[in-house]
């Protein structure tokens, strides 16, 4: 085994220059490619509709986007141990119905808050205890885990949505701004930076990254797989249960009906962040990217007058694009 | 009805890259004969099967089936030629049953889309009368014990009518009662005129089976031999050869006080009564086959396997590893067999990965220290003379010496005292095994203790200090490095008894 990857490698070097150069062009567009179609698109879009490079579309783009990225930067922290949460989108509705609920109850924004953080912690250790300690599938367990939310927040609220007595302080973090920046989209930059730190600068991230590359290695090494894919459960819904705090607090209402669209986008997001890395494994770098292209395609086709389920259509095309070569990438690097 | 050549192979040669695995090697078999094919790890049994298998391909020489030239170009091939291999892992589906197995990936042959149970269901039973033998056909095979399973391993080359059937080590995970239930169907199967081509290392297990033995070693034919006419030590001595030379330079390290002690531990499996002393500055080769209980010993001292009875003791005092986490933080460190798979991280770079372990201590706070964690790294690499292009480079691209090198390195950062190696110059070239010797030399001169797991009798005798065989999960014989010898060893290690007294081979041997 050893033998033949040596010898292939020596093949390689021994192979022309041209054909060198070559692979590092395929190697670039392999790696960059994302961030190349996103200039692409983003100047098609300046220079053909006028709408596009001005302050307001710019800002009203990043708003829209804060609340995918957020959930995106979520789902990055379950995809590096190699686990997934589609539980999500129930996450974001519940935390919402809860949060508003105590504001309707006059508990004050305090307690609105601290129950949205109690929706995703709770979520968030049930489905890291089910599926890493039952040894069930995450995929399975979270889709189950989400259905039975759906039921909370329809049995919570009786069916009826909610609105009153939900306070300016709450909606300041929906539609308010803070020096010209809508504050959704500076939550977004906190939440990025806070996670960036804890991925890719702590001993925490660190070990996520080595379970996700050889989780019996990991084990060996002394790391405790479970607890970490854990705190990573918990961190990817209380990520879901802040989305759900902006959603509500931008919209003035929390409807148990509303299912949030987002959650197939959000792994879109994450798997356009893998094709940036190196050995294609999530990062948050990437994600951000992702966030940014995703933002930008959404409104780029709004703007263009792409009808809503056209543009379902587009993104889909896009997300498979992007899986396939991510994929491509993965087997020429083995 | 042994009278007409069901297979030849002549001079046929194999090179691998550097090496060559087979040199002009003739074997033949007859129709309803057992021949044995013996050799030590890395004599060319392996190759040969694989190029008769269809999984290698021969560089030069000629295959004849049943008088006719062949090629055999794939597993599938060799199939439909005849030829089917039991491997020592079987292969089977855990989860169909017996019947489904037999056929899996032989659909095609009832030529009909649609799978007819009753008709796979007729053809199984027909197999399973043959071999006259009782088993459960219609629950999944994970069910059934791992004796069931090879039966039915059996079954499917039988269904696919198989002339020539090759076992490679058939009974290195079978109780005894279990071994001699094989032999009687392989013994039915002979008589019915098939031929079967047995690999073992249990010489006792060979002179019952065998008709004829074909000995390799290093890659050349020794001879074959009817088994009247040979003897175990005669063969012991040709499997060894005469004039190993010394690869290895042997430092002598002042030995220290005991570093770790065992007392019958039994991890209540594999393992069932180890008891052995490890010193500071010692090296302690473990050898004997697959299946005896050496890896599950460094499982059980590394807390990857829980020890169910006897004690261990750790620089004085008592040790009780249930985690890795726990053998760690006691300064025992684990180099595993399975480096790609259980010792690297194989998208992380090289300092990345050496400072693995030991990231928590490195970073205060739980935030990383970057710059210090690869200036560290690389010292580390630098010391144990790592070939890269930078500490940067990710270990996916290292050669697998240098890989091994890291897997070593890791541990070297947490200041290890007892190091668990197993098979670690396993498929790795002969530059590289010598470096891999050096740093382990290198360890013991630093005061640690190192036991050292190995199939390459060779390999242990030029480094260890001590030497222990283990057999069905435990120390048979312990050798001293002034006492111990090749052939001595491979006795001990080949005997199917127990109590083996290595003066007596040829009695004891055979009856077996």
């Amino acid at each position: 085994m050893t033998k033949q990857i040596t010898t292939s490698f020596q093949r390689g070097d021994a192979a022309g220059v041209s054909s060198k150069q070559s692979l590092i062009i395929k190697n670039f567009f392999l790696r960059y490619g994302t961030i190349v179609a996103l200039l692409v698109v983003t100047l098609i879009l300046a220079f053909t509709t006028p709408s596009f490079m001005t302050a307001l579309n710019i800002k009203s783009m990043l708003a829209q986007t804060a609340v995918l990225g957020i959930v995106a930067i979520g789902l990055t922290f379950v995809s590096i141990p190699g686990e997934m949460d589609v539980s999500m989108g129930s996450v974001v509705t519940l935390s919402g119905v809860f949060a508003v609920s105590m504001m309707t109850k006059e508990y004050g924004l305090f307690a609105a808050l601290a129950a949205a953080a109690a929706v995703g912690i709770v979520v968030g250790s049930i489905n890291g205890l089910i599926s890493i300690y039952g040894h069930i599938s995450s995929l399975i367990a979270t889709l189950t885990i989400g259905a039975i939310i759906d039921g909370v927040s329809l049995l919570y609220t009786g069916g009826y949505r909610l609105y009153k007595g939900i306070l300016p302080s709450y909606r300041y973090l929906g539609i308010g701004e803070f020096v010209n920046i809508p504050v959704p989209v500076i939550i977004l930059i906190l939440v990025a930076v806070l996670a960036y730190l804890l991925a890719h600068q702590t001993v925490f991230g660190r070990r996520l990254f080595a379970i996700g590359g050889n989780t019996d290695a990991a084990i060996l090494m002394g790391i405790n797989p479970k607890l970490h894919s854990l705190l990573s459960f918990i961190l990817c819904s209380t990520a879901a249960a802040l989305a759900g705090v902006i959603v509500t607090a931008r919209v003035g209402t929390a409807e148990p009906f509303v299912r949030f669209g987002y959650v197939l986008d959000a792994f879109a997001v994450v798997f356009l962040g893998t094709t940036t890395s190196e050995e294609g494994e999530p990062h948050i770098p990437g994600t951000v990217l992702g966030i940014l292209i995703m933002g930008v395609l959404s409104n780029g086709m709004t703007l263009v007058g792409v009808p809503f389920f056209a543009q379902n259509i587009l993104k889909g095309v896009i997300v498979l694009i992007t899986v396939v070569v991510s994929s491509i990438m993965r087997q020429q690097r083995k | 009805m042994m009278d007409k050549l069901a297979l030849e192979m002549n001079q046929i040669t194999k090179f691998f890259p550097g090496v060559l695995a087979l040199n002009a090697v003739d074997f033949s078999a007859y129709r309803g004969e057992v021949h044995a094919l013996v050799g030590e790890n890395g004599a060319g049994k392996s190759t040969l099967i694989k190029i008769l298998s269809g999984i290698y391909k021969k560089d030069s020489g000629e295959i004849k089936i049943g008088g006719e030239v062949v090629e055999i170009a794939s597993p599938k091939d060799a199939r439909l030629k005849g030829v089917s291999t039991i491997h020592q892992e079987l292969n089977l589906v855990p989860f169909l049953t017996a019947t489904e197995n037999m056929w899996v990936g032989r659909e095609d042959v009832l030529k009909n889309p649609f799978i007819s149970r009753k008709k796979m269901q007729a053809e199984a039973q027909r197999v399973i009368d043959r071999l006259k033998i009782d088993l459960p056909l219609n629950i999944p095979v994970k069910h059934l014990s791992v004796a069931q399973q090879q039966m039915v391993a059996i079954a499917r080359t039988l269904a696919e009518d198989a002339q020539i059937l090759v076992m490679d080590e058939p009974t290195a995970r079978l109780a005894a009662h279990e071994i001699e239930r094989l032999f009687e169907i392989i013994r039915r199967l002979v008589s019915q005129g098939v031929t079967v081509i047995y690999i073992s290392h249990r010489l006792d297990e060979i002179f019952k089976l065998a008709n004829r033995i074909t000995v390799l070693k290093d890659g050349c034919l020794q001879g074959t031999f009817d088994v009247q006419d040979v003897k175990p030590p005669q063969l012991v001595r040709m499997m060894v050869g005469q004039g190993v030379e010394d690869r290895y330079h042997k430092v002598n390290v002042e030995k220290g006080g005991d570093l770790l002690i065992c007392e019958g531990i039994a991890d209540g499996k594999k393992l069932k009564d180890v008891s052995l002393k490890l010193r500071a500055g010692e090296i302690l080769g473990v050898v004997g086959p697959v299946g005896s209980g050496r890896t599950e010993l460094v499982k059980a001292l590394y807390g990857t396997n829980r020890v169910t009875s006897g004690s261990l003791v750790l620089e004085g005092e008592r040790f009780t590893p249930r985690k890795p986490a726990d053998a760690i933080e006691r300064g025992v460190a684990l180099i595993p067999e399975d480096r790609r798979g259980e010792g690297l991280i194989m998208h992380m770079d090289v300092s990345e990965n050496i400072t693995l372990p030991n990231i928590g201590r490195l970073s205060p706070w739980g935030f990383l220290r970057k710059r210090r964690e690869r200036k560290i790294g690389e010292e580390i690499a630098h010391q144990v003379d790592i070939r890269m292009s930078s500490s940067r480079q990710r270990v996916r691209y290292l050669s697998g010496g240098n890989q091994q090198k890291v897997v070593v390195a890791k541990w070297l950062g947490k200041k290890s005292k007892v190091f668990l190696l197993d098979e670690p110059t396993a498929g790795i070239d002969v530059g590289a095994k010598a470096e891999i010797y050096q740093l382990v030399s290198n360890l013991v001169a630093g005061g640690a203790g190192v036991i050292f797991i190995s199939s390459e009798i060779p390999e242990v005798l030029g480094i260890a200090d001590r030497i222990l065989v283990m057999r069905s999960g435990r120390v048979v014989a312990e050798f001293d490095r002034s006492e111990a010898t090749e052939e001595k060893i491979l006795t001990v290690v080949l005997a199917g008894n127990v109590n083996v007294e290595t003066d007596n081979v040829e009695t004891e041997k055979v009856s077996g």
